[in-house]
């Protein structure tokens, strides 16, 4: 049964809410945003979306026009996905990054939109090369809109991918992530993903294994303020030894709602694989909600190891007991554990720079309760980071 | 520090647990509480650092006579009262050096350097031979019985308080580890001048050290106080006698 048909996940789809009309104009807010952003993130951005271009300083990237890219060659065909669908119809240009056999790249993109963004980003990466790619989505107003990124990954033999992604756009954006990706024989891949802003989110990651062929999902969503989030990962151990494995997690609070679905399908004949699920959930108030839907399907196997695992539940008066009896005040011990939690869906981002990012836009969410805006922090301040 | 208890009497829920205690002892005393299981020892710890669950409906706590009944458990802790839990909680993706150090600024003035403070936790978590990489790790998650007690004690070390309660710290490690755990004890003892309430069910931690007060407790309440000596009795008559 495709993933999305099944009545269980349709009952818990969240729709996108797509503008009435799609107005891809150019904003000066926006580029002022990429270049402050440049600055004070103190990371080299190797590709820049604006409204009003998508620009490169990388070798590997190449941008073309949407039209030009061979359909056939897609991973997403137009209507296998709503999101897919409109990225089909209103992308205007394809980001292909091209790593070479044995080569490395590590490169940083950072999206500041006001405008529908609707864009292909194609990776291609050889055999025994390495590709690091760390994406920042920021909106530069505060105006109604539709990021909706699509990832297509080939990972070659024995190469290693670490792809990092953090959406923090306006509580007005609906955001619309997707990724799809083979992963090689003896290949490596590493997806982490924090979702933090948008008003809706809906993403879908559909990943397959081939021999030996390791893929891991690290996916967070921090809620609040009536934040939706739809996210559905689905791994398949395609070939034997392959390794698989989704975690995800997400803190609600303030009526805000998040559905997790994790899919792990191991295919006949796909013999001494590992396959894992976890799902987990922190509720900060009685009236958001989180549902956790952990699935697997093995098909036939006698030589597997799956498990999955999902748990919701608020923080615990006896956590909070131990945390205070040390002297650290209740408001202080709940900031500390709900840092530790998201802590551990970073736990796979090897990109210092990346985690700290992503690590400041959480903090400012936490301690600011705001979202949507760009970060107003100095990553450097950051004990995490490692001076030179 | 001074902490007196006064005809306790603590619920859970409609259930009192405990049922008329008094006790008090003073900063760089030696005091252990033993009892049988269910007889309300744990129940006393967690009531005098204030757990929300535990309704002290009679009686009072006072530290330096002022009563700490109705301060939450991070005020009562700033006073200098610690809690060792018998059952320390796993806390997944906080690592032992955030939570030491963000403790380490609620309870005191210490403005040492963090490295100088790193430096601290590195030579007591030797002394405790708590593995290296365990600091550096989740707090209690995925730790041992004997791991998770180690880390109380040198959440003890680090915090340095006026007095201690600890509960149970013997239960879980095997005999080296007791002999480890009880001289880092006396250590902090010697060092600080700590308080010191020790709840255990068993003697074995206490051959190696040199308590002043024996209070046993039944039914949620002193039933008999003493000396090291009522230790030896309880150890060969048993709580029953």
């Amino acid at each position: 049964m495709p993933f999305e048909t099944s009545e269980l996940y349709k009952r818990y789809m969240i729709n996108l809410r797509m503008p009435e009309s799609v107005d891809l104009k150019p904003s000066k807010e926006a580029e002022a945003l990429a270049k402050k952003l440049s600055e004070s993130l103190k990371i080299k951005f190797d590709l820049i979306i604006t409204d009003s271009e998508i620009r490169s300083a990388s070798k590997n990237i190449e941008i073309s026009d949407a039209g030009m890219v061979d359909p056939m060659s897609r991973h997403y065909m137009p209507g296998e996905d709503k999101v897919a669908s409109f990225v089909h119809a209103y992308a205007k240009s394809a980001i292909v990054i091209r790593v070479p056999d044995k080569q490395k790249a590590s490169l940083n993109l950072l999206s500041v939109n006001h405008s529908p963004l609707p864009i292909f980003i194609s990776m291609a990466v050889g055999d025994n090369a390495s590709l690091e790619l760390s994406e920042y989505y920021f909106s530069a107003s505060k105006e109604q809109s539709v990021v909706a990124p699509l990832h297509e990954l080939s990972a070659g033999k024995n190469s290693k991918v670490e792809l990092n992604i953090l959406h923090d756009e306006n509580g007005m954006t609906d955001v619309g992530n997707l990724c799809k990706g083979r992963i090689g024989e003896r290949a490596e891949v590493r997806v982490n993903m924090a979702y933090i802003g948008g008003g809706h989110t809906r993403s879908r990651a559909n990943f397959t294994a081939a021999e030996h062929g390791k893929i891991q999902v690290s996916e967070v969503a921090f809620g609040s303020d009536g934040q939706k989030f739809d996210m559905a990962t689905n791994v398949t151990n395609e070939k034997p030894y392959s390794i698989g494995r989704v975690d995800s997690g997400a803190v609600m609070s303030g009526k805000s709602l998040c559905v997790l679905k994790g899919f792990a399908k191991i295919v006949e004949g796909a013999r001494g694989v590992g396959s894992q699920v976890n799902q987990h959930g922190l509720l900060l108030d009685p009236e958001s909600r989180i549902e956790a839907l952990p699935d697997m399907s093995i098909d036939y196997s006698n030589e597997v190891s799956a498990s999955h695992s999902a748990g919701t539940a608020p923080i615990s008066n006896d956590v909070l007991f131990y945390m205070t009896s040390r002297g650290i005040p209740e408001d202080e011990a709940r900031r500390l554990y709900i840092i530790g939690f998201l802590s551990k869906y970073l736990t796979n981002i090897s990109n210092v720079k990346a985690k700290e990012v992503i690590v400041s836009v959480l903090l400012e969410k936490l301690n600011k309760k705001t979202f949507g805006m760009v970060p107003n922090t100095d990553i450097e301040k950051f004990w995490l980071v490692q001076k030179a | 520090m001074k902490l007196e208890i006064k005809n306790l009497h603590v619920f859970i829920e409609d259930k009192e647990v405990i049922k008329g205690l008094d006790l008090a002892m003073n900063e760089g005393e030696f005091h252990v509480l033993m009892g049988p299981n269910g007889s309300g020892k744990t129940s006393l710890s967690k009531a005098i650092m204030g757990h929300p669950a535990y309704l002290i409906k009679e009686g009072d706590i006072l530290v330096d006579g002022k009563s700490i009944k109705d301060l939450s458990t991070d005020k009562i802790a700033k006073l200098g009262l610690f809690l060792g839990f018998q059952n320390p909680i796993e806390v997944d993706g906080l690592g032992v050096i955030n939570f030491l150090n963000t403790a380490r600024g609620a309870v005191s003035k210490d403005n040492a350097p963090f490295k100088d403070f790193l430096n601290e936790v590195k030579s007591n978590a030797e002394s405790l031979k708590i593995k290296e990489d365990l600091v550096n790790r989740s707090l209690n998650f995925g730790f041992s019985g004997g791991e998770k007690k180690k880390v109380e004690v040198l959440q003890m070390a680090m915090l340095k308080p006026k007095i201690a309660i600890l509960d149970e710290p013997d239960s879980g490690l095997d005999v080296d580890a007791i002999k480890l755990v009880a001289a880092k004890i006396n250590e902090i003892r010697k060092n600080t001048k700590a308080g010191i309430l020790l709840i255990t069910h068993y003697s074995r931690i206490l051959k190696y050290m040199e308590p002043e007060y024996v209070h046993i407790m039944h039914d949620g309440k002193i039933t008999r106080e003493g000396g090291k000596d009522l230790i030896e009795e309880i150890e060969s008559k048993g709580y029953k006698a």
